[in-house]
């Protein structure tokens, strides 16, 4: 795949910013930042990636001609539903289980929540539907668990439920029959009635999307996609449609939940896919860079505009999950566990009236109106703008000086909501800052001390536009001692950097419920199935065997039991060795999950799935490093002085500013101080310390005792 | 019997230990504590215990084979002290952790000689009279041993399918006292050093009608204890024995304080309710009273049953589930904060049951059906502890009134499958429940029952999948949820028929399908009650091979049988379609004062019916073409009206008592003004007085008295189950003519006194 002269170049759209990350074969990495245009989100792409090539010297067609992959993460799927700004969905489902998606197997209330959250009754309810129950039809038909027909799907009841869904004004329909994925006669049909009913509605079948047995979680994702679709359709086919035009002839890629790439015509098929996948791509950069840098367990955390990001890795791994929750809403999409509250940059600062508190969030100003300093139309104050009060955001600095900011607006605004308090401005703007840092630190609280790990034990890699603003902060609550600013340069845009060094990745099941003794001829027959299905996708994609790694793993369970426990299939051993050797690996992986005895083989062993994951390594970037030494003190970097209000010194104090790209090696900042790469902040807060190390990470000593 | 007779020692009567355990000196305990733990080591420690629990019930819910387990979550899971006291629950059915601290106590006073407690031991029992919620609740308790030492105490309980007794799924409707049960099993050392026993194994899988299903149950209990074990273990090697008791004791101390912190927000005084528990047998049409009595004095809540029936047939459930099912409430209610840390609740709480009751009875006892025992006294707990919040401005909005399945519509099939297995299960769709309204909001639509905060059901797939069974339908069923000011949460309803065999076998266990016992709180109606129903030689496979799918039981065509809350030897062939309806949750205060927009929202989401919003809410819409609207004019006419009717043609007299002494808010609507003995009753609305304080408040409100099926639209005529003359009866305020309160009661019942502040 491999070109000489060529880049690697990923994107990376947000709420509020789109990033651009190129990087070229001698590990040079070049980054661009644009607002995020949420109107059309392909304007912002493209600007991005021109300004990154106008800083290469070149156009963006030649760019364009010279890269190798363009790949692309975006929130734009997870938005839709977390805005509710999807499509108008209708769902045709079974008669008797229109009910299904909003009974929510009863769990709805707490799905997804903390434990605090489940156990207070009166601060949670059901989401806001997905698709009320005025736009969910039910048709008779009837297929049971053999995919035998009980009852023969009536077409006019069909047809009839298609009109008064488009009569309603729905853009797609989910369907989601029981037992489709036994036997999908009768959603094929509906498929087919729906096409010629309504030729230009976006149809989502559930047998198609997620062919597992489970009409909640099935009905879900089929609902979803449906909900995503047509705007993640359009999104996708648009930007691909731009780049072709304007000179790309590599594959266009895009980042899944799995923290792996996919094409974009297999994007637009199951752009479900798509949701959670935006914050994917910084995890997967983590787990990149913590390889070079030795860190085998990280909390990697993502503040941008609108929402905040924690994602685990965990001896080396990202740490996945097998079904997602997006909004309460659970479905079966195997995808990295990252987690987001509403806390970011653009988050709003308001005041509860009856209990007269001051709150920050879950609501976002967004890209736009975006927040007051903006200076694009935004009233309500934010995050940021107390960011540029309290002097951490320098206002004529903000991305590198393209854009000032209006510190007078942002001051009075704040200042007026202090007001309503008693509280002067600096006081207003420490306080939103502390609210949004506690919902910080509460999220990475409940991904690691709630899961019994010990934050302690992580490095916290702090990325995206806001984040190294407010880590060292919500780090300090975590007892955390190690932060790193990833890439200085790059952290605003590292889910960018993440999104350019991803695999490909596409996983294959099947359905097989077979009884130990396994038949080693009929397990060879479906592994050889799932091979050939995974290299044909591959091989179409341009990959070729070389650069293809498959991994095979099976579903087991004793007879009687519901769950499963998956184990690897080494299908380099002989058809029967491997079906003699599954009951012993089987059982080992259980007593080793569950402890030994609990093993219980005169139950019987049933194998239900056989999966394959097959990767196709895209180029990984080689990272230049530079040697420690101090050629130049950090002094030299040190740009001018300004007022920054520290809670901690109980006031605004005279503090250093420095420019990041003038520091060396090894150059140490002591705290408090403010570093400025073009791109975001670093504050380094009193009795912090910050080093760059030979790569261009920011490491920032966090004195444990400090502001305790 | 005088009270000196009554000795609690789980032979005779329930087993409550004292306040200290008499324990044989070879037991040794690992009591060491470290005095001041820093803050970060605690909240670590605090989130890690509290996921150990989390862990120990996902290890269940993967190894045990069963749907109960592993589909609808009925189990949950327990740390405790070395000494029994407890550290937390986890977030599955509250009232199975909460008899845990019973098997381990017992073990402690009775075992400790011999057969002795080592480490690597673990002990199963599921003997109400000891502790076990009822006897298919399994108990499986394993001390941590740190150098030699009981550390702690991890276990857990698991419902089994089933365990013996005279009906398949050990739902025993028809036992005329515990020997046509299940045996009630004491603790057995059933792990001894780390290996199962075989010949107490063979015993214990005897019991069962699907012996492989316990076997592998069993194995789900002692790898989920183990995962327990180990993790706490962990904990200990990182931070310390001393480190990790100090964050257990912390943890009690701290969830005693904040408790103590919200008893002081309340005032003293009395809270009562009552309800009625039907058929203490097949074929019974008697109903017996069963109460609670909450008193609160101080930092002290004192719970009694005086007034519930003696014990009686197979209605009973003993002291372990009633105490369990008051945690049970008081877990989300007053201790939602702290991670439902109940040990120092239970600090502050008194129980005094009168022994040989339906909620407290004597061995032998019939004691298989305490499901509807535990769930009613959690009901009633609701009710009292609820109420007891109402008079505290601060957690009047943490208040929800009583929630779905309030009596559990028990439904055990059995039979033969194609394959010739004999298969079983009950169904958990009940767990759906929904949540009754809340002080401030709407209640949730089947959103699980306040015992279960992760209450789940199987999808409908994993049912078929497993059983010989296929689903016509499961909906949330319109208006079923209580109305009022806040609507109470509907619940829905379910029906099948047998797929690819002849016929089931069905032994319904319930209560609750002729008196509603989804109570609503501060004039809020109460919900729908239980039914099933059976329509035999029913059209439906005509019906399907026609291509229809019957939506509801009243359109098949067949002969409808009576079902009762009890039954035994009912059988459903291939042509029959089984109904079952769960209880939803009660309303908030009074349907009147809700906003006719919330209801033509309800109406237009098909919540509630247009005739239902009518009825109950005075609300009247317009319907064209498909929209539907608000009728203004007929809205507050109809409104008008039904005040007018609740004042009644009969002038009364209305004494306002504007003038501005201290007031005592009891609830929204109830208050109390003055001092000493000037203090009285008056309508928070209108200041309208209802009496002096000492008095019971609705004495002095208007009464009307209904037939209970204007409670609400799903329940049926009680005359078809039981012969008592069951009346609704609505206190309303005799100025401005407000619901204060609604009550279920007998014709002639005197006026329910249900609150007297001190």
């Amino acid at each position: 795949m491999t070109t000489v002269g060529s880049y690697l170049c990923g994107v990376d759209v947000g709420g509020t910013f789109t990033d651009a990350v190129v990087i070229d074969d001698a590990g040079k990495v070049t980054l661009a930042k644009s607002a995020s245009t949420p109107d059309d989100f392909s304007r912002g792409f493209f600007a991005a990636l021109e300004k990154a090539a106008v800083a290469l010297g070149h156009s963006l067609e030649t760019l364009l001609e010279r890269a190798s992959i363009l790949s692309h993460g975006t929130t734009v799927a997870t938005n839709a539903v977390v805005e509710r700004r999807g499509a108008k969905v209708g769902l045709i489902t079974t008669a008797g289980h229109g009910d299904a998606i909003l009974i929510m197997r009863a769990y709805g209330r707490a799905a997804g929540l903390s434990a605090a959250d489940t156990l207070r009754f009166s601060g949670t309810d059901k989401p806001q539907a997905l698709v009320p129950r005025s736009l969910i039809r039910e048709v008779p038909e009837r297929i049971d668990k053999r995919g035998e027909i009980v009852v023969t799907l009536n077409d006019v009841a069909v047809v009839n439920a298609v009109n008064e869904l488009v009569a309603a004004g729905v853009e797609g329909i989910a369907v989601s029959l029981l037992w489709s994925f036994r036997n999908p006669v009768h959603e094929q049909r509906v498929r087919a009635l729906i096409e010629a009913t309504a030729p230009d509605l976006f149809v989502t079948c559930s047998h198609d999307l997620v062919p597992l047995l489970g009409e909640y979680e099935r009905t879900v994702a089929t609902v979803l996609n449906c909900y995503v679709g047509p705007l993640t359709s359009r999104y996708v086919e648009r930007i691909a449609a731009g780049a072709t035009n304007k000179g790309l002839n590599a594959p266009f890629l895009l980042m899944q939940c799995n923290g792996g790439l996919t094409p974009a015509a297999a994007a637009t098929r199951a752009p479900l896919l798509l949701l959670q996948s935006g914050p994917c791509g910084g995890v997967v950069g983590a787990q990149v860079l913590g390889h070079i840098l030795g860190h085998a367990d990280i909390i990697a955390t993502d503040m941008g505009g609108t929402t905040f990001d924690v994602g685990l890795v965990h001896a080396g791994t990202p740490v996945r999950t097998a079904t997602t929750i997006v909004d309460q809403y659970e479905f079966y999409v195997p995808a990295l566990d990252v987690k987001s509250v509403g806390a970011g940059g653009g988050s709003v600062a308001w005041i509860d009236e009856t209990r007269g508190a001051l709150c920050v969030g879950p609501m976002s100003a967004g890209a736009a109106p975006g927040p007051i300093c903006y200076r694009r139309g935004g009233t309500a104050p934010t995050v940021t703008d107390a960011d540029v009060v309290l002097g951490y955001i320098d206002p004529n600095f903000f991305l590198g000086g393209d854009n000032a900011l209006d510190r007078d607006a942002a001051h009075e605004a704040i200042a007026a909501l202090g007001a309503q308090l008693g509280l002067d401005a600096y006081q207003t703007a420490a306080g939103i800052n502390r609210i949004a840092d506690a919902h910080m630190a509460d999220l990475i609280r409940r991904e690691t001390i709630e899961k019994g790990l010990d934050p302690r034990d992580f490095a916290l890699y702090s990325y995206g536009g806001a984040g190294p603003c407010h880590a060292g902060a919500y780090a300090r609550e975590l007892g955390v001692t190690q932060l790193v600013v990833p890439l200085t340069a790059t952290a605003s845009v590292f889910s960018a950097f993440g999104v350019a060094s991803s695999d490909i990745i596409h996983v294959h099941q099947r359905d097989q419920l077979i009884t130990a003794p396994f038949n080693a001829a009929q397990l060879r027959a479906t592994l050889d199935t799932l091979e050939r299905t995974a290299r044909a996708e591959l091989h179409a994609e341009g990959f070729d065997d070389e650069h293809i790694r498959l991994n095979f793993t099976a579903d087991l369970r004793h007879r009687l039991q519901v769950h499963v426990v998956e184990v690897k299939l080494e299908v380099t051993m002989s058809s029967d060795a491997l079906a003699d050797s599954l009951v012993a690996r089987f059982t080992a992986r259980y007593e080793a999950l569950y402890g030994v005895g609990t093993a219980y083989s005169d139950a019987g062993i049933e194998l239900v799935t056989v999966r394959c994951t097959a990767s196709a390594s895209a180029r990984k970037p080689a990272l230049r490093q530079r040697p420690e030494g101090q050629a130049r003190p950090a002094t030299q970097a040190r740009v001018a002085s300004r007022q920054v209000y520290w809670p901690e010194l109980g006031g605004l104090h005279e503090t250093e500013v420095y420019r990041a790209d003038a520091l060396m090696p090894g150059n140490v900042v002591h705290g408090p101080a403010i570093i400025e790469p073009t791109t975001t902040t670093i504050v380094v807060r009193p009795q912090q310390s910050a080093r760059l190390d030979g790569y261009g990470n920011i490491f920032i000593d966090l004195n444990s005792e400090a502001g305790s | 019997m005088s009270e000196n007779a009554v000795v609690f020692d789980g032979r005779i009567n329930s087993y409550i230990p004292g306040a200290t355990l008499s324990i044989d000196a070879s037991v040794r305990l690992h009591s060491d504590s470290e005095d001041n733990i820093d803050a970060i080591t605690y909240e670590v420690l605090r989130h890690a215990l509290w996921n150990v629990n989390d862990e120990h019930g996902v290890t269940i819910q993967k190894v045990s084979g069963s749907p109960f387990a592993s589909v609808a979550h009925d189990f949950n899971t327990v740390i405790l002290t070395e000494y029994g006291e407890f550290v937390f629950f986890g977030a599955h059915i509250q009232y199975f952790s909460g008899t845990m601290d019973l098997p381990i106590k017992w073990t402690l006073e009775n075992l400790g000689r011999a057969p002795g407690i080592h480490a690597g031991d673990m002990f199963l029992s599921n003997d109400p009279w000891i502790g076990s919620s009822h006897q298919s609740d399994v108990q499986i308790t394993c001390p941590v041993f740190v150098d030699g030492a009981i550390f702690c105490w991890v276990a857990n309980a698991l419902h089994q399918y089933d365990i013996g007794g005279n009906t398949p799924g050990s739902f025993c409707a028809d036992a005329r006292d515990v020997f046509d049960e299940p045996v009630p099993i004491p603790p057995i050392k059933i792990v001894e050093a780390g290996d199962i026993r075989p010949d107490l194994e063979r015993m214990y899988l005897r019991h069962s009608r699907q012996p492989q299903l316990l076997a592998l149950d069993l194995r789900a209990q002692i790898a989920g204890n183990l995962v327990a074990r180990d993790r706490i273990l962990g904990f200990v090697e990182r931070y310390g024995a001393a480190t990790v008791k100090a964050a257990m004791r912390k943890l009690i101390d701290d969830g005693a304080k904040s408790f103590v912190a919200r008893l002081r927000e309340i005032p003293d005084g009395r809270w009562c309710a009552r309800t009625y528990l039907e058929a203490a047998a097949p074929d019974d049409r008697s109903i017996y009273p069963v109460t609670m009595g909450l008193t609160k004095r101080g930092d002290t809540l004192t719970f009694d049953n005086r007034g519930s029936h003696a014990q009686i047939g197979s209605l009973n459930s003993c002291f372990s589930g009633w105490r369990a099912g008051i945690l049970s409430v008081l877990n989300p209610l007053m201790c939602f904060d702290q991670l439902y840390a109940t040990g120092g609740a239970l600090r502050h709480l008194r129980f005094e049951p009168e022994v040989g009751t339906i909620n407290c009875p004597s061995f032998p006892a019939s004691v298989t059906n305490s499901q509807i025992g535990n769930l009613i006294g959690g009901a009633l707990a609701n009710q009292v502890v609820g109420k007891m919040l109402l008079a505290s401005p601060s957690l009047r909005d943490e208040v929800f009134a009583v929630c779905g399945a309030s009596v559990f519509p028990l439904s055990a099939i059995a039979g033969i499958d194609a394959e010739g297995q004999a298969f079983g299960t009950a169904f958990l769709d009940p767990m759906a429940g929904a949540i009754g309204a809340f002080g401030h909001r709407d209640g949730i639509d089947t959103g699980g029952v306040h015992w279960e905060p992760k209450s789940i059901m199987g999808n409908v797939e994993e049912q078929e999948q497993t059983f010989p069974i296929l689903y016509l339908y499961r909906r949330e069923l319109a208006d079923s949820g209580g109305a009022g000011r806040f609507r109470g949460g509907n619940g829905a309803a379910f029906a099948m028929v047998p797929h690819g065999v002849a016929s089931i076998m069905h032994a319904p266990s319930a209560a609750g399908c002729a008196v509603p016992t989804g109570a609503g709180l501060a004039g809020g109606y109460p919900a729908c009650t239980n039914a099933f129903r059976l329509v035999a030689a029913s059209d439906v496979r005509a019906r399907f091979a026609a291509g229809e799918m019957p939506a509801g039981m009243d359109e098949l065509n067949g002969h409808e049988v009576a079902v009762g809350p009890k039954e035994r030897g009912l059988v459903q062939q291939a042509d029959d379609v089984w109904e079952v309806r769960w209880t939803a949750g009660g309303g908030y205060g009074d349907p009147h004062e809700r906003t006719p927009a919330a209801v033509l929202d309800d109406v237009r989401e098909g919540r509630v019916t247009a005739d239902w919003a009518r009825a109950a809410y005075g609300v009247c819409l317009l319907t064209d073409n498909n929209a539907v609207a608000i009728d203004e004019d007929a809205t507050m006419a109809s409104r008008a009206a039904r005040r007018a009717a609740r004042l009644g043609p009969a002038p009364v007299i209305v004494v306002r008592d504007g003038t501005g002494q201290t007031t005592l808010g009891v609830s929204d609507v109830l208050e109390l003004a003055g001092d000493g003995a000037d203090r009285r009753w008056r309508c928070a609305r209108c200041q309208t007085l209802l009496g002096m304080a000492k008095d019971n408040y609705k004495a002095g409100a208007i009464v009307e008295e209904s037939e209970i099926t204007a409670a609400n639209p799903h329940i049926a005529p009680p005359a078809r189950l039981v012969d008592a003359p069951l009346v609704l009866r609505h206190y309303h305020c005799p100025g401005c003519a407000v619901t204060l309160e609604t009550e279920i009661a007998l014709a002639g019942d005197p006026l329910f006194h249900d609150i007297a502040i001190d």
